[in-house]
């Protein structure tokens, strides 16, 4: 290019660049603007209860029992197919007790939901007023600061949850989101399948015999041996970090320590990745990548003895992925690190969160509140869909005494409700991704690279440390 | 001697035809197992061995897809927001294609080279700010915004330029003379004789905004405003994704544009032959 | 008749601009605004909804030092000797076959390979993560028939990028193999018929008067096919579920920029990922355009 060229691609660049400046400008300006707008309504709904109270008293006359504050508006909610499933056949009630609240679902996956949060947080405009949150990627939204604050509206329910759902909810002391479910780790195994390996399968001998993971290493031997089955699943090529994740979490560790400092290369975390590394390497465990039809079949098979899972895997089980096993599982705590160790550790859940854009919050608490702090709800939202409550005060209820067919008659309800008791206090903390996708690569590097453990996680760790300065 | 030339001429003719066809097999195979598993429900598309067609097979996940999902109402408004693109796309480019072709202006190079270089930028990095301004001007869940963006397409512009290039000067100078405005010179004059590449360019930006998935699901919120690609998208779950719905839907998503690549072949064809000459 | 002509003079100078305005308003505000915006902030440290941080050349001296960001320029290196060379040449002795006069039901197989690009990308993406799934594929069951044990599809680079590539190459050969039919067909009956006259083979017209004269669009498929490989998203975000493949080597430099952005909420970072992507990309068009006018003499 010509020297005349350059001075006028120059000039092109500065003029461009200074009239960006002036559109940059305009968008911080309006995104704030917007911001400050939407504060605005939340500080008029004070004094709307006064107006409303009145019209509650006249309503009162009619109603049998005392009428909510008038609630109203539109409530938008993103949430996925599965969560959907189980709020759908409430709403009715729902409109019921909230007839001047006009609910609109929307229904994305779950990464969309946090593609579109993004999005809509960034330019100030178009969050819904309630969206669905897992707890895996709910550190990361809370940390923007764009959520609203819930301390107050949840005190009555901080001790009814389990304690450990509020550790990502949470930033400099204030609550920002409603915990929904947990999901409380045990052993699924196979009866028939350790029948035939010459065990008895009853949940409590099945719990002793595999008391340890030293056991259960032991037990897999013998399985392999008198069965041929694999006594786990375990992709070298995909894994997903999910067992690793529950052997950190019961020995009370996390990717992270409490100070912040990285831990992928404490004793725990080497322990686990070690130990998965024996089971791959030795032959015990089946290679099938998670949620694909050659994993499901290790399970419908009998190809994979035991499925060390969330309380959510059990509905999955007896509905879709071996239907027809009726009385074949069981459940018992995951195997401990040493023996009276913990036996059990979280994976998964979801909760509800409130963008500070909306313009409904009232309306939008309404519903939260209306689903997640019911008892009564909670337990429809367990019977429809199997999703395992967060709200402890749902646990003495009958229901999770009820004896499941699929599962040889167990209460496994009571198991998991007893189980989620004693799960360590860990968040996934917001840098999760960040951490999930270098043990990702950690895994590979040791399951098909033949890396030494502490080597892949050191690895993982420096990689980590680089990402997350910055 | 001649015989077992023409002998040994058919058989390596013969060969190619074989190995044309075998290609041709490969290149079919994904979609028709795409099509069979349309027919199929859920646990019957990892059996193996593979079946095309079985006993089994039914419609169910169509009359599922348009009874229960809908399924209407995205294919509606694909159709009529790439057909509203693809015409407003495909004039601004051959205008602008016109306009780098036949003339010679200050900063053509320099403009040319611009167009050239937007092709460059990452989608992916302009989101973010992209999204700020669609919600400055209130085109989030509009179908509008899906629409006049595009229109500003470098490609399109590099291609026509291309084909025009090889347009004679004489007509342009012919309508000159009779008095023509330059507006109406392109109109009734260049149009016409650009066709073949017009029909190309419809063809790739239909198919393009037809398939196009993510920026549509970013600015489209309700439901009976989404693209057929994104409510395909949104049947993904992660966990137990009914690929048989998927790829009934896949299978209605092609449709169309087979069928438009089918009846237009030869005008397209002749069109990237002749817009694609000089490279 | 001097104002007349100058009024034309007037409508012949502003024409171009006015045809070419469209363009260049649309541009300016959907393209170039966020693009400088994004170059902005990639001087900064932004998680797209807070504050911004202003942290000067941090983000791109830790780019240089970013073994991912690195290996997805390898993998694009990589992915490119492993797909283009292959494609183009394919795509070019289709297009000699087909453009034969003796060929038969061409039509058919011109639309059979050039369907692939018909469709849409997603779609494809999930028929081939289930193809050549080890346990389950339909691949190395065919494999198996033929005795073949079972590939690892997703266990090495290698495997995992030849998934990548055979989905690339299956989608854009008929595409390459239509832009060099119309190279063929720009070239002159009579040069070809001169060399027949003159006697010579079929394979000595193929290089000496055919493969020069296709030069041109041989290097135009090839740029863009080369933008093509780094800019592959869709393809590695369903077959590796955004992960990048077995040890970041299917992570494309484009896939790289969204995960960072979407995924761990780093904006400025992100954006000087694809301030970088855009030079090298910048460059490389450069390159060919020069190679180009080169050959041309």
């Amino acid at each position: 290019m010509s020297k005349k060229m350059v001075r006028t691609l120059v000039l092109v660049l500065v003029v461009v660049l200074s009239f960006s400046m002036m559109f940059t400008g305009c968008g911080a300006k309006n995104a704030d603007s917007t911001q400050s707008t939407s504060a605005a309504p939340a500080a008029s709904a004070e004094p709307a209860p006064a107006v409303s109270a009145s019209t509650a008293a006249v309503e009162a006359s009619t109603a049998a029992e005392p009428t909510p504050k008038k609630i109203e508006g539109t409530v938008t909610v993103w949430i996925w197919d599965a969560g959907n499933k189980a709020i759908d056949p409430l709403m009715p009630a729902f409109k019921a007790k909230y007839p001047d609240v006009d609910v609109k679902v929307e229904l994305l996956t779950n990464v969309d939901v946090y593609k579109k949060m993004l999005l809509a947080l960034s330019a100030g405009e178009g969050a819904p007023d309630v969206a669905t949150y897992e707890t895996s990627n709910l550190a990361q939204v809370v940390d923007t600061g764009a959520l609203t604050d819930l301390t107050d509206k949840v005190a009555p329910y901080v001790d009814k949850i389990n304690k450990f759902k509020w550790a990502d909810a949470t930033k400099d002391g204030k609550i920002y989101a409603m915990p929904w479910d947990s999901g409380p780790v045990g052993l699924y195994y196979n009866r028939k399948v350790f029948e035939k390996a010459g065990y008895a399968s009853d949940p409590d001998s099945v719990s002793a015999l595999l008391s340890t993971w030293d056991k259960y290493y032991e037990a897999a031997k013998v399985i392999k041996q008198k069965t041929g089955s694999f006594i786990l699943s375990e992709s070298k090529e995909k894994s997903s970090g999910r067992l690793f994740q529950m052997m950190l979490w019961q020995q009370g560790a996390w990717y992270v320590k409490n100070d912040g400092s990285l831990n992928f290369t404490g004793s725990e975390a080497v322990n686990s990745l070690s130990y998965l590394d024996k089971m791959v390497k030795e032959g015990y465990a089946d290679n099938a990548e998670e949620w694909t039809q050659a994993w499901y079949d290790g399970f419908k098979n009998g190809r994979v003895a035991t499925i060390p899972a969330a309380s959510w895997m059990g509905g999955f089980l007896s509905g879709w992925i071996a239907p027809d096993a009726k009385g074949e599982w069981g459940v018992a705590p995951l195997p401990a690190w040493t023996e009276g160790g913990i036996r059990t550790a979280n994976d998964g859940g979801s909760n509800f969160v409130i963008p500070a854009q909306t313009k409904n919050l009232d309306a939008a608490w309404a519903f939260v509140e209306y689903f997640l702090g019911n008892d009564e709800n909670q337990l429809a939202i367990y019977k429809a869909a199997d999703i395992f409550p967060s709200l402890q005060s749902t646990y003495t209820t009958d229901f999770f005494n009820e004896k499941i067919d699929y599962f040889g008659g167990q209460p496994v309800r009571k198991t998991f409700a007893d189980l989620v008791k004693q799960v360590p206090d860990i968040a996934y903390t917001k840098n999760y991704s960040i951490f999930n996708a270098a043990l990702m690569t950690a895994t590979q590097k040791v399951y098909l690279k033949n890396m030494k453990p502490e080597d892949a996680l050191k690895e993982a760790q420096d990689e980590v440390q680089s990402k997350i300065d910055n | 001697m001649k015989v077992a030339n023409t002998i040994r001429k058919s058989a390596g003719r013969n060969i190619i035809y074989i190995m044309l066809f075998v290609l041709s097999v490969f290149m079919l195979i994904p979609l028709l197992w795409m099509l069979s598993s349309s027919f199929k429900s859920l646990d019957r598309i990892f059996t193996f061995p593979p079946t095309l067609i079985d006993s089994q097979s039914n419609f169910q996940n169509y009359i599922e897809l348009f009874a229960k999902y809908k399924f209407y109402l995205p294919f509606i408004n694909s159709f009529y927001i790439s057909a509203a693109f693809t015409a407003g796309s495909v004039f601004f480019c051959a205008l602008a294609g016109y306009g780098f072709s036949k003339y010679e202006f200050k900063g053509k190079m320099l403009l040319f080279t611009i167009v050239l270089g937007s092709m460059m930028i990452p989608f992916e990095t302009t989101m973010v700010p992209l999204y700020s301004v669609f919600k400055q001007m209130g085109w989030i869940d509009k179908h509008i915004g899906l629409i006049i963006p595009g229109l500003a397409n470098a490609f399109g512009i590099f291609f026509m330029k291309q084909y025009t290039d090889s347009v004679s000067y004489e007509i342009i100078e012919s309508g000159r003379i009779d008095g023509c405005k330059e507006f109406r010179i392109f109109l009734k004059l260049i149009l016409p004789i650009i066709k073949p590449a017009l029909a190309s360019l419809a063809i790739i930006f239909f198919m393009n905004s037809w398939n196009n998935f993510l920026w549509p699901m970013i600015i489209l919120k309700s439901p009976e405003k989404l693209t057929l690609a994104v409510a395909l998208r949104s049947f993904e779950q992660g966990i137990r994704t009914p690929f048989n719905l998927i790829m009934a839907g896949s299978v209605i998503s092609i449709l169309p544009l087979m069928l438009v690549f089918t009846v237009f072949q030869k005008q397209f064809i002749s069109g990237i032959m002749a817009g694609a000459v000089k490279g | 008749m001097t104002r007349r002509f100058n009024l034309w003079r007037t409508r012949q100078n502003a024409a171009p601009y006015l045809f070419i305005a469209p363009f260049f308003i649309l541009f300016s505000i959907f393209m170039l605004y966020p693009f400088v915006f994004s170059l902005i902030i990639s001087f900064a440290k932004w998680n797209g909804i807070g504050k911004m941080e202003w942290v000067g050349l941090l983000n791109y001296t830790r780019l240089l030092k970013d073994k991912i960001f690195i290996q997805t320029l390898v993998n694009g290196v990589v992915e490119f000797f492993m797909s283009v060379p292959v494609m183009l040449l394919l795509a070019l002795i289709l297009a000699f076959i087909l453009h034969q006069h003796w060929v038969k039901y061409k039509g058919f197989f011109r639309t059979a390979i050039f369907i692939p690009n018909v469709t849409s990308v997603v779609a494809v993406s999930y028929v081939f993560l289930l193809a050549f799934d080890t346990q389950y594929g339909l691949v190395n069951m065919l494999l198996g028939l033929v005795g073949i044990p079972q590939i690892q599809w997703f266990g090495s680079a290698f495997a995992a990028r030849s998934v990548v590539v055979l989905l690339v190459i299956w989608r854009w050969l008929g595409y390459n193999m239509i832009l060099m039919m119309s190279g063929l067909s720009s070239i002159p009956r009579d040069l070809y018929e001169a060399a027949y006259i003159d006697g010579a083979s079929s394979a000595k017209t193929f290089t000496r008067i055919t493969l020069p004269l296709m030069k041109p669009i041989i290097l135009f498929c090839s740029v863009m096919s080369t933008m093509g490989t780094f800019s592959l998203f869709t393809e590695p975000l369903v077959l590796t579920n955004g992960t990048g493949g077995p040890l970041n080597s299917t992570m494309s430099t484009v896939l790289y920029i969204y995960t960072q952005s979407f995924g761990y909420l780093k904006m400025g970072y992100a954006s000087s990922i694809a301030f970088v992507y855009f030079i090298i990309m910048f460059i490389f068009t450069m390159l060919q355009m020069k190679v180009t006018k080169a050959s041309d003499k």
